[in-house]
């Protein structure tokens, strides 16, 4: 069922079971899985089904230390949360990403990747992905073959895209059906949480104070409390509910909010390939077995443990030869493209008559392209690889989320973002490309230039996050090491329960959609076990 | 960090190096002046483009002054391929310094070249080639 949190009169306490807030992938994947069981399941959404720039704003806050996204564009405020603009990529963390190396502080989580493989196998299900195939072999092809890296220092890894039918993987439009249908779901949507109430020894949650935009407040009282809704987000209301807890809950150790992980990327190196013609079709996003996927390079993990290095994954980007290259990028291929694209679907573009000016205006490029294609078909001849290095950061605790002085429209303090990386994810970045270096020279397969500084003292200007937000509410058996323990509970509080991406206490050398659904399976289990 | 400019005019010196490695992209004539210096000869027939291997050359000197010597350069590099002599058939010359280049790679005999990670031979012969081949 849906409702509208706008129509809850003001005072007004709803009751449930299960009060989740947060409708996104974590929250999503626990409500749906929640359906059909003989207990009441509440999902609070601060927005509606579709995106709206007031709600949207209150995601608005400050970033210092590294360069950051604005936050009010980082992430989605709606009905299926940021899986809005996700782009479907999964990957799942390796077993070493669970494991505590010692060169990394801070690293392991609290239990092995055994513990959560079958839910894995089952978010699987969850983002509409067929195969749970992460072997090269299995989805290289002839013309597509894994590179002939024989020095035994690097492997091929997949990853694989939720697209199913072509279509990025909407979770709130996938799934409301789902969420609607389910007798004892009820989604509430346009109401914000605000703060969280506990019993005044603050080992209990009594109650989460909510508030739509239309200006009603209201509660939810319920026995168990699910915080999904985001890795800032999480952060954010523990530290505004300080009524019992002056440091905010569940921040008896100052944890919240510390941690903040991303997965930083940036051009690392530049390849020069040998042969123009070096087949990296594998390397690139392409449908195989009815799924998009593509493959990148990391090092073995036998490698990354003698090295000390945390893990870090390269994409090989091709620019193509400037004549060719320019030629498919020029207005009259686009709109050659435009028109053969509108002309399989039976019609024609209704600026036809501009679209043919710019063909016949850039003839030379089209002809190029044209030879092109008989010549090349979908190999053009490569001028130089981008190498675009994605790392698993060291899990720092001066990278953080804090509460800033600007109040949003409900009068919360606004998040402030404080985003660090350290000495040893620079120095990973320009060790594994030295060793891709070393990989391509035995092979005979290119030469690379490092773009990142010797000794690396400063980060390349493009450096960037990939949206995702961990780290904030990490996971750890010690209450003085995480904030939630192995089964998401928040330590010290008996009800409180954190799904999403803010648990991990690493970001891993995966992508985090696949791992927060897993996880949020796992503590559905946890749930139904313990309300049963 | 190399700039735009001189990056991409460096990775078109590097051109100089398919020649030894694997397969040539399209090599060019010797630049033009024939060099009497037999060593020379063969360092202008082996390099597909030894006009920017001099580029390169240069690059690599300035970072090795020691290596400024061409007899030294000469003899550094014969018996890095077993004592065969650089003025020796490009048929036999060609595939023992591909696998010698390959080889320093492995044995991790390699040197940053404006950034470039680049095989000592392979660096090495572009550093004779700047101190032998016509300007």
């Amino acid at each position: 069922m849906l409702i509208d949190g706008r129509t809850i009169p003001s005072g007004h306490t709803l009751q449930t079971d299960v009060c989740i807030v947060g409708a996104g992938a974590a929250g999503l994947a626990l409500a749906t899985e929640l359906a059909g069981q003989r207990f009441r399941v509440l999902l609070l959404e601060s927005g509606g089904l579709d995106s709206d720039g007031e709600t949207q704003g209150l995601y608005d806050g400050s970033a210092v230390g590294l360069p950051y996204y604005p936050l009010a564009a980082a992430r989605l405020r709606y009905f299926g949360g940021s899986t809005n603009h996700w782009s479907g990529l999964c990957w799942p963390l390796t077993d070493a990403d669970f494991e505590y190396r010692d060169w990394i502080p801070y690293s392991g989580w609290p239990f092995a990747k055994t513990a959560i493989v079958p839910y894995y196998k089952r978010a699987l299900a969850v983002v509409q992905l067929e195969h749970d195939e992460w072997a090269p072999e299995f989805w290289a092809e002839p013309d597509k073959p894994v590179l002939p890296l024989t020095g035994g220092r690097m492997v091929t890894v997949v990853r694989q895209r939720a697209w199913p039918d072509g279509h990025r993987l909407l979770f709130g439009q996938v799934y409301r059906d789902r969420v609607v249908q389910a007798s004892n779901v009820t989604a509430c949507l346009h109401s914000n949480a605000l703060r969280i109430d506990t019993n005044d020894s603050g080992q209990r949650v009594t109650r989460i104070q909510a508030a739509t935009l239309a200006g009603n407040r209201f509660s939810i009282a319920a026995k168990r409390y699910v915080l999904a809704s985001g890795g800032i987000e999480n952060a954010r209301l523990l530290l505004l509910s300080t009524a019992t807890q002056p440091a905010g809950v569940g921040n008896q150790h100052g944890l919240v909010g510390r941690f903040f992980l991303e997965h930083p990327h940036c051009v690392a190196a530049i390849v020069r390939p040998s042969n123009p013609y070096l087949p990296i079709r594998l390397y690139q996003y392409h449908r195989v077995k009815g799924t998009l996927m593509s493959a990148g390079l990391g090092l073995t993990e036998a490698v990354r443990r003698r090295e000390r290095l945390v893990s870090v994954s390269l994409d090989l980007e091709p620019i193509y030869e400037e004549l060719y290259a320019r030629a498919w990028a020029s207005s009259g291929m686009a709109s050659l493209r435009r028109m053969l694209t509108r002309l399989r679907r039976g019609d024609l573009p209704e600026d036809i008559g501009e679209h043919l000016g710019n063909v016949a205006g850039d003839l030379d490029d089209v002809a190029v392209s044209a030879y092109a294609k008989v010549r090349f078909g979908n190999d053009y001849p490569l001028d130089h690889l981008k190498v675009i290095a994605t790392l698993d950061p060291a899990p720092n605790p001066e990278s953080r989320i804090t509460l800033g002085t600007d109040l949003d429209q409900l009068g919360q303090r606004r998040v402030k973002l404080d985003w660090r990386l350290s000495h040893i994810d620079k120095r990973s970045v320009r060790r594994t490309v030295e060793l891709l270096a070393t990989e391509l020279g035995q092979a005979g397969l290119g030469r690379l230039q490092i773009l990142i500084d010797d000794p690396p003292t400063s980060w390349p200007a493009d450096l960037v996050g990939a949206w995702h937000h961990m780290g904030t509410t990490r996971m750890s058996h010690d209450p003085r090491l995480g904030v939630v323990d192995a089964n998401c509970r928040v330590h010290g509080v008996s009800n409180l329960f954190v799904a999403g991406s803010s648990v991990f206490p690493t970001a891993g050398s995966g992508t985090p959609t696949l791992l927060l659904v897993a996880l949020a399976l796992r503590l559905a289990e946890h749930l139904k076990a313990q309300l049963r | 960090m190399t700039s735009g400019p001189g990056r991409r005019r460096f990775l078109t010196h590097l051109l100089s190096l398919g020649a030894l490695g694997a397969s040539p992209r399209g090599a060019r004539a010797a630049s033009g002046a024939a060099p009497d210096d037999p060593v020379a000869s063969t360092l202008s027939r082996l390099l597909g483009h030894p006009e920017s291997a001099v580029v390169v050359g240069r690059a690599y000197l300035r970072l090795a002054p020691d290596a400024r010597d061409p007899a030294r350069l000469v003899d550094l590099l014969s018996a890095s391929c077993d004592g065969l002599a650089l003025d020796a058939d490009l048929d036999t010359l060609r595939p023992r310094l591909g696998w010698r280049i390959r080889q320093d790679f492995a044995e991790g005999r390699v040197v940053d070249v404006d950034g470039w990670r680049l095989s000592l031979t392979e660096a090495r012969l572009c550093g004779l080639a700047a101190l032998l081949l016509p300007r």
